[in-house]
């Protein structure tokens, strides 16, 4: 089912928008910074990429998240051109962590928290009239498993248009998770570099409205020809190729599309040893036997890891390549990995690239694995 | 799209304080008291995939689910086809559908205190995962090599009945053969500290296994019910009467808002069409306690098992609504259970009711 991306809003550390967090990543500009609200001497590393809003420097708030996410439904309803009021439009929040940031302020008694409190559901209500939330959790692929739960909707007749979103804060849980788990200790996030040392955590919220195509008078900023999804049920974190090139060839399947027809590939690209090689190996051995392989490039090398938001951030960023011919550089790439032979490395920001089709990759802790392909709007 | 298929329910399991297996073993004590059990379906027995409970790293949410997990897929007749006679193309078809409002708070409280109290190197390497909200569908694909999508809904009181929606959508759009769909709420630290002790909080999982009916009947497999209406509407009245047109023969009733006082939940006060002059109300709620994501799971584990006993051809679930005192609340779900058409083997006699009128024939 092709579908119409008819709206686009997006917050980050680089940027308040789509189109300045594009401008940045085209600069080469991250938002890479020393840890503001955590305690540093606690963790190993000592930087993310964190919207700098908190009201106070060095405490930290609850909410942000929620308050990031509806900025985005916002933005994304103006480029609709769709008034605020979504009642009875069902709006999908992709997300890893929801508001556990909240919860953990909660739990050490630095903020209220109401059993409400932990759902975007009641936030969306109050602020946008929503009654028709789903928050699909699929960890860090969880803004693409709502794409592709979006595009069905549409195309079994469920919903005319959906809001499909994004949206982390950093939770101090899960950086020390992730600093416990890493080897090195990263002082920035490097995709494909042989020198990569690991993920670094970002923030922020990305939404835009989806309709069937054909169906709507609205403004089109690109089409979403399929998402692919599955699990590897395998390992907790550590990723499966084969799982990977299966999720791919889903989404190509699903697109009509043949692996030959894609330009660039929007990767996941979280810059930590295994998660790079894996990604590489399986999209090598889905683009075999094509005489020239498409380019590649990784937006968390600017963004930090968005996490659940991340292939949606992907996906509105893809289709801002497409319009602009622009292909946003691999920041911090130097040396590229070896799995990464032969594809288009982006060093510095490519200029004129005609492009059509774009694979966006998003995968998750617990081997969750989605891949859309979209195309840019009709000319 | 044509020919979508019917979807149903073919296994359920549950782990709750008052039983812990398939079918009716796993429901005892939430089924009304004057039911005749005799007619209901028995447990299969063996204990195909329960047998690591307790792993050391796993959350008490990531246990209870994979306990209610085990009996639904052997209930089913699907565990041999996942674990000793692995069927690999299978196992990448079938989809793991998980709600749960508070499974990973325990993880992310624990991590907290841990950080507090030394640093990062204290916390235990295999937790990494254990963050997300999605830890429950992480351990419960893992145990069973589940390759399908894994979709974890996180919103409260509807999800649970939204979990069964999204895991019927997943098999029509061709996603998956099957789904294994699971609602579960831990009573650990973080949900006492959060709920407070207003009202009882529940500690279980139910769990259920979704397919093509079609598909099912082709591999030997019964039904119990197949999936009707699902509605999504901002409280419980509207999204029941959307759900189904005409009167169920159970309904099932959402949680009651436990701050506000006088609860409405008999249909006659609250609710039209399918709910309103339902013959029997189940109210599940009322004995779970705070059950947020796993209430609409369980509700629909009940009212299959009703069904494919006899007591009902016809079953109204709803969950949401309820809200925090002061606060929005996230709408309301309804989903219609029917029975299968057409006579099925082994349903020998309707199950006894002493109030309410006469199942259909």
């Amino acid at each position: 089912m092709i579908c119409d991306i008819t709206g686009m809003g997006a917050v980050s550390s680089i940027g308040g928008d789509p189109e300045a967090i594009f401008g940045a990543l085209c600069a080469g500009r991250g938002g890479l910074a020393e840890l503001r609200a955590f305690d540093r001497g606690r963790f190993r590393a000592t930087a993310a990429y964190e919207i700098d809003d908190r009201p106070e420097p060095g405490g930290d708030e609850p909410g942000r998240a929620t308050r990031w996410l509806c900025d985005a439904i916002r933005q994304a309803l103006d480029g609709a051109g769709m008034d605020h009021d979504l009642t009875g439009v069902p709006v999908l929040v992709g997300t890893t962590f929801r508001e556990q940031r909240s919860v953990e302020l909660w739990w050490r008694g630095q903020a209220p928290l109401a059993p409400s409190g932990l759902y975007f559901g009641p936030a969306l209500r109050a602020e946008f009239g929503c009654t028709v939330t789903y928050t699909p959790a699929s960890a860090c692929a969880a803004s693409l498993y709502g794409m592709a739960m979006a595009t069905d909707l549409i195309a079994l007749g469920q919903a005319e248009t959906v809001v499909v979103a994004g949206t982390d804060a950093l939770t101090e849980s899960a950086f020390g998770a992730i600093d416990r788990v890493q080897n090195r200790v990263p002082r920035a996030l490097r995709p494909l570099d042989r020198d990569r040392s690991g993920m670094l955590m970002g923030e922020g919220a990305v939404a835009v409205v989806v309709r069937a195509s054909g169906g709507h008078h609205g403004p089109v900023a690109g089409r979403v020809r399929g998402v692919g999804l599955n699990c590897d049920g395998h390992h907790a974190t550590r990723p499966s190729g084969p799982s990977i090139g299966r999720a791919i060839r889903d989404a190509h399947a699903r697109a009509g599309v043949k692996a030959g027809d894609i330009d660039l590939v929007m990767l996941h690209g979280t810059g930590t040893p295994l998660n790079d090689a894996t990604e590489m190996a399986a999209l090598a051995e889905v683009f075999a036997g094509r005489a020239t392989l498409p380019y590649v490039t990784a937006i968390k090398s600017m963004t930090g890891h968005t996490c659940g938001g991340s292939g949606l951030l992907s996906l509105v960023t893809a289709l801002l390549a497409i319009g602009a011919g622009r292909i946003p550089p691999i920041a911090g790439l130097a040396a590229p990995i070896e799995e990464a032979a032969g594809f288009g490395l982006p060093i510095g920001c490519v200029t004129g690239a005609e492009l059509r089709t774009v694979q966006i990759d998003a995968f998750g802790f617990g081997g969750l694995n989605a891949v859309a392909v979209v195309e840019g709007a009709p000319r | 799209m044509t020919d979508l298929p019917t979807v149903s329910i073919t296994g359920i399991g549950a782990c709750t304080p008052w039983g812990e297996g398939a079918a009716a073993t796993g429901l005892a004590g939430l089924l009304p008291e004057d039911l005749d059990t005799a007619a209901l379906r028995p447990d299969p027995g063996g204990t195909a995939g329960d047998d690591d409970r307790g792993t050391r790293y796993r959350d008490r949410a990531s246990d209870l689910a994979l306990r209610a997990a085990g009996p639904a897929l052997r209930d089913a007749g699907l565990a041999g086809l996942l674990l000793d006679d692995r069927d690999e193309e299978f196992a990448e078809a079938v989809a793991t559908v998980v709600s749960t409002g508070y499974g990973a708070l325990e993880n992310v409280c624990a991590a907290v205190d841990t950080i507090d109290r030394h640093s990062s190197a204290a916390l235990s390497p295999m937790t990494a995962h254990a963050m997300s909200s999605h830890v429950v569908g992480s351990w419960v694909t893992i145990r069973y090599g589940l390759r399908g999508p894994c979709l974890t809904l996180c919103d409260g009181p509807p999800s649970g009945i939204d979990a069964l929606h999204w895991a019927r959508n997943l098999i029509v759009m061709r996603r998956a053969r099957a789904a294994l769909v699971i609602g579960v709420e831990p009573d650990t630290a973080p949900v006492a500290r959060l709920l407070g002790d207003a009202a009882p909080r529940f500690d279980g999982a139910a769990a259920l296994i979704l397919e093509p009916r079609d598909a099912a009947l082709a591999r030997g497999a019964r039904p119990y019910a197949d999936l009707g209406g699902y509605a999504r509407r901002p409280d419980p009245a509207e999204a029941a009467a959307a759900a189904l047109d005409t009167p169920a023969d159970l309904w099932l009733p959402p949680e009651a808002p436990t701050r506000s006082p006088a609860p409405t939940t008999t249909p006659e006060a609250a609710f039209g069409a399918g709910g309103g002059e339902a013959a029997r109300s189940v109210d599940l709620a009322v004995r779970l306690g705070r059950s947020a994501g796993a209430l609409g799971v369980l509700q629909c584990a009940v009212a299959g098992l009703l069904i494919d006993g006899g007591a009902a051809r016809s079953a109204l679930a709803c969950c949401g609504g309820a809200a925090d005192e002061g606060a929005a609340d996230g709408g309301a779900a309804a989903l219609a259970l029917l029975a299968p058409p057409g006579p099925v083997p082994g349903r020998a006699h309707a199950i006894a009711t002493t109030e309410g009128r006469e199942p259909p024939p």
